[in-house]
């Protein structure tokens, strides 16, 4: 590899409209009158759409959910953490959680500029979880049948407005493992962890999020997901299972919550 | 006044989160330090909110913040505890989900852009990228005009010169997902 000389600095400063306007005219001249540099000129220059490219695939692949996650923490510190004088361990347990996988659920997907108060909207909290789901493995939501009691899970549903039991969230062929309670745009949002043989499957609710759905069916990032609302509470579930397993599931927790 | 000087600074990090990742990830070369970096970032940009003078760029701020955090602060401290940094070309190319097809040649430079030096990485990056002219770029590094100008020439060099070696590795059976 060569290093650069003089002839290339200035052709890339020529490039660039960094020259200055005497430099540059001596260049042009130069150029008109030799091949071999209008060669080196051409080399040069073929980099800048590649690079171009490339960093825009770059900006592309940035982790939004994970980073805006961060600046809400660093915005409001407390923002993500349930409140210190719930003793329960499943607020010890979610505050581990949220440190460990970056608060990723207090995310929306990146829009210029968004007001942190706005309403999620239906579509951006369960694209965010879909999102989320990806990095999950089977033993992300505990390794064993979850132990949180009837008491705990009331205290959780009564966070996003739902009454929530044991009986009422066991799922057949499912095992129940811990909930996790977070925030999206401020949103109190519960998911509760199931495995499935290996296979992680997320039931979420959100409180705050909007007008009454029925249930529709939808691949997100490669899962099935099935999405409805009532009483102004949106729920998913969400798992890589067949898309009729996924629905039936979804319609036991639909009358049941 | 404290409050609306945090209300732009938080709105312009927001806006320029992927921006900064993608600065964070350049210097740094690894993903997970680029993650830290930015939160790093957001944190010391609230706090000092109120030094931010309305009017200015916003975005060229940050981008202060986060590479003073990166050499003060992140970067002495990995190297003090013997982490180093992992391979940049492997930070800097794209895992399977990402890969499209038709930007295979931009996924190649990418990892190409991973052999760079990182000097000349960073210099490429912001001034390529996010548009710093070289006066500018050379404000920030506290370099000379020449010594960005010389990155720049090298960098534009090497990889000119990179579709050869593409090509060998193609050759070799490490065929683009």
């Amino acid at each position: 590899m060569r290093l650069p000389d003089q002839d290339d600095l200035r052709l890339v400063a020529f490039l660039d409209g960094e020259i200055s306007e005497a430099e540059g005219a001596e260049l042009t001249r130069r150029l008109a009158a030799d091949p071999s540099l209008r060669q080196r000129l051409d080399e040069l220059r073929g980099v800048d759409t590649p690079l171009r490219d490339a960093f825009a695939l770059l900006l592309e692949d940035a982790p939004l959910p994970r980073l805006l996650a961060c600046l809400e923490g660093a915005v409001e510190p407390h923002a993500a953490a349930p409140a210190k004088h719930d003793s329960l361990r499943w607020a010890a347990a979610a505050a581990f959680a949220v440190l460990l996988f970056g608060a990723g659920f207090a995310a929306a997907r990146f829009t210029a500029a968004a007001p942190s108060a706005e309403v999620a909207s239906s579509e951006s909290w369960r694209q965010t979880v879909a999102e989320y789901m990806t990095l999950y493995t089977s033993e992300t939501f505990g390794a064993a049948e979850a132990t949180t009691s009837d008491r705990e899970f009331e205290a959780l549903g009564r966070r996003v407005g739902v009454e929530l039991d044991r009986e009422r969230l066991s799922l057949l062929g499912l095992s129940l493992r811990g909930p996790e309670l977070l925030q999206f745009h401020g949103a109190p949002l519960l998911r509760i962890g199931y495995v499935d043989e290996a296979t992680p499957v997320a039931f979420c609710v959100l409180r705050d999020s909007e007008v009454d759905a029925p249930l529709t069916m939808a691949i997100r990032e490669g899962f099935a997901a099935a999405s409805w609302a009532k009483n102004g509470r949106g729920f998913m579930i969400i798992g890589k299972l067949q898309r009729d397993r996924i629905e039936a599931l979804a319609r036991t927790l639909q009358s049941r919550i | 006044m404290g409050g609306s000087h945090r209300d732009e600074v938080r709105s312009g990090l927001e806006a320029h989160l992927a921006r900064l990742w993608r600065y964070a990830l350049t210097l740094s070369g690894a993903r997970d330090i680029a993650d830290d970096l930015v939160q790093a970032t957001c944190l010391r940009a609230i706090e000092r909110a109120h030094q931010f003078q309305s009017g200015s760029r916003l975005d060229r701020w940050l981008f202060s913040i986060l590479r003073s955090i990166w050499f003060n602060e992140i970067r002495s401290r990995r190297i003090r505890v013997g982490e180093g940094t992992l391979d940049a070309s492997e930070a800097l190319s794209f895992d399977g989900a990402h890969e499209i097809e038709t930007n295979i040649s931009a996924a190649q430079v990418l990892r190409a852009l991973g052999r760079l030096p990182k000097a000349q990485r960073e210099a490429v990056l912001l001034v390529y990228a996010e548009g710093y002219t070289y006066r500018e770029a050379a404000e920030l590094f506290g370099v000379p005009i020449g010594t960005v100008m010389s990155r720049l020439a090298a960098a534009r060099l090497a990889l000119a010169h990179e579709p050869q070696q593409l090509g060998e590795e193609m050759s070799e059976g490490k065929t683009p997902r």
